[in-house]
């Protein structure tokens, strides 16, 4: 039986759901980004209880099909942008979303449109300045590195697609004081 | 007195990174007044707060604090100036130090210079500067090496550079120093 969440972005999500399920006497198989295998179904009750306490830290737990398959196409984005192993870099994002899935690309992009009102495209950009913007603040890289580590065929269109999302230019960004990031399930 | 004292953090992606933090701080005895993605701000009674002790706690969750880095970069760049004007450094021709200093952190020259200002309180010229100079002083007394062989040997131009600098910031002559530590040889050189 798998519950899927939605919102769950990095490892901490992953220990807070933990604690959540032993807190609730569930026991589990594996829990991964918006993911939990229960071992054997939970009661009604158990269920309801698990998703308002889950609610209170800002996950949802999603009972229909569609939303759930939507949620594993964001958390795979979220995976490969922000907790990224190397390997699966040089593939192209529908190649290796259709791989994971086990779907046609084509319904997987009609379906995430459909229901989040953007394209995947449109979202792995917004995922990735959000990973830009990270680094800038943490001002160890530069804009060049970045633009390599991010997989980025050149600085100039680093730049380029930064000052579209963001309306203003990496450097001005780094001048920023105050309110710079969003929380990932909040891109 | 309390104080506020702010660290960085690096690895906050959600606002569970900022309750898990907040939690994990707490159990240190320790409360955030402010805890944003990537910063948090405490209050401290302090001077200041064991870095260590929190590193480690919040290491086992994927964080690290961002100010070490930092700490540790100019650190380095302390060390490469120490290292390139110790008076056995083979300059190449137009040799510059920024240039190195680029190709040794890859990165902007900018960067690592206002780095270093911000935490040293002195910029970078100067505390190269600085060291030059002391650095003259020492193997000005403490060696018989001539003044073109020390202006040769820490990459100055020209004789009449290092004198001009060397008046700038003593107010005293070369030789004019030469002579009065002389006279003095118990005085220890200042590092």
């Amino acid at each position: 039986m798998t519950l899927y969440i939605k919102n769950m972005v990095c490892d901490r999500c992953i220990m807070v759901v933990r604690e959540q399920l032993d807190e609730a006497g569930l026991q589990y198989r594996n829990i991964q980004l918006g993911e939990v295998e229960l071992d054997s179904p939970p009661t009604q009750d158990q269920v309801e209880h698990l998703s308002v306490k889950l609610a209170s830290l800002g996950f949802e737990i999603l009972d229909d099909q569609r939303s759930a398959l939507v949620n594993q196409i964001k958390s795979t984005i979220i995976r490969l942008i922000h907790n990224r192993g190397n390997e699966e870099l040089n593939k192209k994002m529908s190649v290796l979303l259709s791989e994971k899935l086990g779907r046609d690309y084509h319904f997987l992009s009609t379906l995430f449109s459909s229901i989040e009102g953007v394209t995947i495209e449109k979202f792995l950009i917004l995922q990735r300045i959000e990973r830009v913007k990270e680094l800038l603040v943490y001002d160890e890289m530069t804009l060049n590195e970045i633009a390599y580590e991010l997989g980025y065929s050149s600085v100039q269109h680093l730049s380029q697609q930064f000052r579209k999302v963001t309306g203003m230019t990496p450097s001005e960004f780094r001048q920023l004081k105050e309110n710079r990031r969003k929380p990932l399930d909040q891109v | 007195m309390q104080q506020e004292f702010r660290f960085f953090i690096k690895g906050m992606v959600c606002h569970r990174c900022t309750t898990v933090i907040s939690r994990t701080l707490g159990q240190l005895g320790i409360t955030p007044v402010k805890a944003t993605l990537g910063e948090v701000t405490i209050l401290t009674t302090d001077s200041e707060p064991d870095q260590a002790v929190i590193e480690k706690a919040l290491q086992p969750l994927g964080f690290s604090l961002l100010e070490d880095r930092k700490v540790k970069i100019v650190k380095e760049i302390r060390s490469l100036v120490q290292q390139v004007y110790s008076g056995a450094y083979d300059f190449p021709d137009n040799f510059r130090f920024s240039d190195l200093l680029v190709k040794q952190f890859h990165r902007e020259y900018d960067t690592l210079s206002s780095l270093f200002a911000l935490l040293e309180q002195q910029t970078l010229e100067r505390y190269i500067i600085n060291y030059r100079i002391e650095k003259v002083k020492e193997l000005l007394v403490y060696t018989g090496t001539s003044i073109s062989d020390i202006a040769f040997r820490l990459n100055y131009s020209s004789v009449a550079h290092l004198s001009r600098q060397f008046k700038q910031h003593t107010g005293l002559t070369l030789s004019h120093f030469r002579d009065i530590r002389k006279e003095r040889t118990d005085v220890v050189v200042a590092s």
